[in-house]
């Protein structure tokens, strides 16, 4: 039997390196060379470089060429979140499946040039997630088996313990407002630069595809309507470029389900590891409350540094289980766990909260047809 | 009754009847005279208290043809006629709700002000302020070391209380208090939505999934969820509070023990005992001897009646509401 192999192109790689790093950890998936646009600024090409020499693969200063000269047939998206769909566009046209990571987009119409490119070209797209994790798996597993009936509500805790410069209220009357894409570069040193861009980029937008994906997993309902509540409460940098990092949303969902998302970048200060990252799930026939973190081992020592997490995830495969996903969903033309048409509507989601946020009004979700992109 | 002298007590027996006579044992300065028992199932072991000395009697024989001494009447029955709480206070009784129940706010404002005349002191109690978990979780937020509050999430989930007529509505009004009582306001504006199909509430009540999501002046926000027909009859409680430096977790899913039996593995809870009836009666008995401050207040009660009649509008409208002036009520946003 012969298994299949494919080559993969990562265009840009501007902050944390988690996404090609998970893509490789799947046998079946070799990164062959990483490109990115000319004029990109030389910061962007430093970083790429970076990952080029981690692969031992070459760096190329032209995404056209990589595409044709490199014998590929997936990329790997992890640029400014600005940039992810065109990228994206680009490769499929060049009839490239597509690894993309979040957001999928600040901007909806940008998602949906990319639902029209997937499903003119025919390829697999997957919105990079976190529904592989062990304790998500569980989650759903349970509900699938019927353990606590129908669902009728879920709410998911979404809590990243990462500080993001100095807290609110720190500036004095004479500084000047923290610039977001100097901020974001400065802090790749820590890893917590996912927001990198040159557009400003707040929690909800920048996280709420991992909540509202493990939601659309669990449930299979699609959110209709939302109402939504934003603040910068913890960082200047937030409060300094208008978007938040604390967000609450009710969530109206198909068959009647109701449902709520908490999301916030709540500082180290605020939980001894990660955060707290939690499904709270009822159902006609009982109840289920998962904590994502699970399972863990504790690790203390004397002089143990304030920011080492004291408990550690193990055994988590979600790199390997979400390729394996994507893989299937190529050789066998199968839905890739989070494809374009579900990011869209998480996009869409986010957009609706951010929305209701500013008016203070529900506001109803946007839905996208068959076939109307 | 001086406030330091000994507080005969009559007690109106209800659901929580055992609790409150095994935390009574614990506190001083009190002598339970009486139990009213209006139907003899919310009464276990009468004979024991007879024994004791306890008189055991209807309303009416306790306040028609008082022979039994009493100073305050204890009130543990969320069902207690209120034509007979008129008649203990009209006798200069002081009343002790030990939850304020689903009685409407102005009922027992006409109370309060027929017990200003007649010199009875009327006092409730929010249950929920006094687990130790809630207790720790607002000592926190009151020493400031968690910063500005931005954050409050609760789930509140339990089976359907046998002989408890708390609706998931009531259940939603005491957590509002919680959150209004841990922001120090009553919200600006608030979400109100139910996944329970008006079907299924006509069959077995209204029992939820219930949730609320509040926001307040300051940029406060809450979300509370309220479930009232778990299948088991284990309950489920979780309350964080994320401020602007720290937060606090009062999870029951960390304070789970793991039981392997035979039918397989099982969560069992570690609960906080009779400690949190202790604290109810303790204030309840010292607020009436004048010793300290209600944890409770009328404003509280009202407070939170304005923002669950806001809730019931924001359903019955299916649209956010928000605080009108004055602020007893809400509108549509």
């Amino acid at each position: 039997m012969t298994v299949p192999h494919w080559r993969c192109v990562v265009l840009s790689v501007v902050k944390h390196a988690y996404v090609p790093r998970g893509v490789a950890a799947h046998p079946q998936f070799e990164i062959v060379v990483v490109a990115d646009d000319a004029d990109r600024p030389e910061w962007v090409h430093q970083r790429n470089q970076e990952l080029a020499d981690e692969f031992g693969v070459p760096y190329v200063r032209d995404v056209a060429r990589a595409l044709a000269d490199f014998n590929v047939q997936v990329a790997v998206v992890s640029s400014e979140a600005e940039r992810h769909c065109d990228l994206s566009v680009r490769a499929i046209e060049a009839g490239l499946h597509v690894v993309q990571d979040k957001p999928m987009s600040n901007r909806l119409s940008e998602c949906e040039r990319v639902v029209a490119a997937v499903e003119r070209r025919g390829v697999k797209f997957l919105m990079w997630n976190r529904n592989f994790l062990p304790a998500v798996v569980q989650a759903r597993d349970l509900i699938a088996n019927g353990e606590i009936g129908e669902v009728r509500s879920i709410h998911v805790d979404f809590y990243f313990a990462k500080d993001a410069g100095p807290p609110t209220g720190s500036r004095g009357p004479d500084d000047p407002p923290i610039d977001w894409l100097t901020f974001q570069i400065a802090a790749h040193v820590d890893g917590s630069d996912g927001a990198v861009g040159t557009q400003p980029l707040g929690e909800l937008s920048n996280e709420g595809i991992y909540p509202l994906g493990y939601i659309q997993m669990v449930c299979g309902a699609v959110v209709k309507r939302v109402f939504a509540r934003t603040a910068a409460h913890f960082h200047q940098v937030n409060v300094d470029n208008h978007v938040e990092d604390l967000a609450t949303v009710t969530l109206e969902m198909e068959r009647g389900i109701v449902g709520s998302l908490c999301v916030g970048r709540i500082g180290n200060a605020s939980h001894p590891d990660i955060g707290e990252i939690k499904l709270h799930v009822v159902g006609s026939k009982g109840a289920l409350v998962v904590s994502e973190a699970r399972p863990e081992v504790g690790v203390y020592y004397r002089g143990q540094p304030d920011k080492e997490f004291k408990h550690r995830r193990v055994a988590n495969d979600a790199d390997y289980t979400l390729m394996e996903n994507f893989a299937q969903a190529i050789a066998h033309n199968t839905p890739t766990v989070l494809d374009a048409r579900t990011g869209w509507h998480i996009c869409a989601t986010v957009q609706a909260a951010l929305e209701s946020a500013k008016t203070g009004r529900v506001t109803a979700v946007p839905t996208l047809s068959s076939g109307q992109v | 009754m001086s406030a330091t002298s000994n507080l005969r007590l009559a007690l109106w027996a209800g659901s929580e009847t055992s609790a409150i006579v095994t935390a009574l044992r614990r506190i001083p300065d009190v002598t339970l005279t009486a139990i009213v028992a209006c139907d003899g199932s919310s009464t276990n072991g009468i004979d024991t208290w007879r024994s004791q000395g306890v008189a055991v009697q209807t309303p009416d024989d306790l306040l028609r043809t008082p022979t039994t001494p009493f100073d305050a009447l204890l009130i543990a029955d969320e069902q207690a006629e209120v034509a007979s709480l008129h008649r203990a206070v009209d006798q200069g009784k002081h009343l002790l709700l030990v939850t304020p129940g689903e009685w409407p706010v102005a009922e027992l404002e006409e109370l309060r002000s027929l017990g200003e005349k007649r010199g009875a002191r009327i006092l409730v109690c929010e249950p929920s302020r006094h687990r130790p978990s809630v207790q720790a979780v607002r000592e926190a937020v009151m020493s400031g070391k968690l910063g500005t509050i931005g954050l409050m999430r609760l789930h509140d989930w339990s089976h359907a209380h046998m002989g408890q007529a708390a609706s998931v509505w009531e259940a939603l009004r005491a957590n509002i208090d919680l959150a209004c009582w841990l922001f120090g306001e009553i919200p600006e504006s608030l979400y109100c939505v139910s996944s329970q199909s008006l079907e299924d509430e006509a069959t077995v009540g209204p029992v939820g999934p219930l949730q609320i999501q509040l926001g307040f002046r300051a940029g406060g926000m809450a979300i509370l969820d309220c479930y009232r027909s778990l299948p088991s009859a284990e309950d489920y409680f979780s309350l964080s509070v994320l401020g602007s430096t720290g937060a606090t977790y009062a999870d029951d899913h960390h304070n789970r023990q793991l039981l392997l039996g035979s039918a397989g593995a099982r969560g069992v809870t570690t609960g906080e005992g009779v400690l949190p009836m202790v604290s109810r009666l303790r204030n309840l008995l010292d607020a009436c001897a004048g010793r300290v401050a209600a944890l409770t207040t009328w404003e509280d009660l009202r407070r939170s009646a304005i923002v669950l009649a806001g809730a019931r509008l924001s359903s019955e409208s299916s649209a956010a509401v928000r605080l009108a002036h004055p602020e007893d009520h809400y509108v549509l946003a």
